[in-house]
């Protein structure tokens, strides 16, 4: 359902898309692709989890070992600039799937289809509070977000020291919290001289 | 494929005009108290629009939201969230 409705705005997602990263309009059909197959793949492991609620597991004689899976709580999810629709699937799929609200903090550089996600969210009238947008400077927005006592898990992509600092400082007030963190994959890229119109880019 | 169009016309194609400076949660649109930072086209330099600078306030409005919504006794998954 949620799928369905993305991919009905892909073309002007894949616009709006192209015009905040910078990338090529080209590529945002994979990155549309790759939305909605990760939506419909968690919401199938959604489904693979429920199945082993209750499992009963190897237990000496005379004992029973029953598996309870319980939500972590609510999940905050600060996302990277690069690809960012499908990193708002990426980090809602399995926090979903595992029962968990999440509130999504998109780069301040790139959260536009991030925000347009969240109407595709409202429109299908999705469960109030479940899947949350807020937006900002990671300073101020995303520091509020990682140490409300309120979270109970932390998922994160970007930078090696911002990852650092948030495994750090989300647990401040000896509030423990579940952390995730996927760091680094910077890579360098090399611009001659020859090479015109990039300012930008220096 | 037709080259991209503006930040304005896409916003109105998404039903999100008005909305690029808003927070979401509680499945409504609400306007961040803090600060507004500017969204920059790393194509050009200049400013696209202005997005929502979240501040204490409303990021606590955005949990408290959030958690009550929280599935309350080990209902995980596709049971829970049926509309996922």
């Amino acid at each position: 359902m949620l799928a369905a409705a993305v991919e009905a705005k892909r073309e002007p997602l894949m616009q709006l898309e192209a015009i905040n990263t910078g990338r090529t309009i080209n590529e945002m059909g994979g990155d549309l692709d790759d939305t909605g197959v990760f939506l419909e793949y968690w919401a199938e492991m959604a489904e693979k989890l429920d199945d082993k609620q209750g499992e009963q597991l190897d237990a000496p004689s005379g004992y029973e070992i029953t598996m309870r899976y319980d939500a972590a709580g609510v999940a905050a999810c600060v996302l990277p600039f690069n690809w960012p629709l499908v990193n708002v699937v990426l980090k809602l799929g399995p926090a979903l799937a595992a029962g968990c609200c999440v509130l999504l903090k998109p780069s301040e550089y790139t959260p536009l289809t991030t925000l347009a996600f969240a109407k595709v969210v409202q429109e299908i009238n999705f469960p109030a509070g479940v899947i949350n947008v807020v937006t900002g400077l990671g300073s101020t927005c995303g520091a509020g977000l990682i140490t409300h006592p309120g979270i109970s898990v932390v998922g994160f992509t970007g930078s090696v020291s911002t990852g650092c600092r948030i495994a750090r400082d989300a647990q401040e007030g000896d509030h423990a919290k579940h952390i995730f963190a996927e760091m680094g994959g910077k890579s360098a890229a090399i611009v001659l001289d020859d090479v015109g119109g990039l300012t930008h880019t220096r | 494929m037709a080259l991209p169009a503006t930040v304005g016309e896409l916003s109105a194609a998404l039903g999100v005009d008005g909305k690029l400076t808003a927070l979401f949660y509680g499945n409504e649109f609400h306007p961040a108290t803090g600060a507004s930072v500017g969204v920059v086209s790393p194509m050009t330099g200049e400013t696209l629009c202005q997005s929502g600078g979240a501040s204490d306030d409303d990021v606590g409005a955005a949990v408290d939201v959030s958690s009550p919504a929280h599935c309350p006794d080990a209902c995980i998954g596709v049971s829970f969230f049926a509309s996922f």
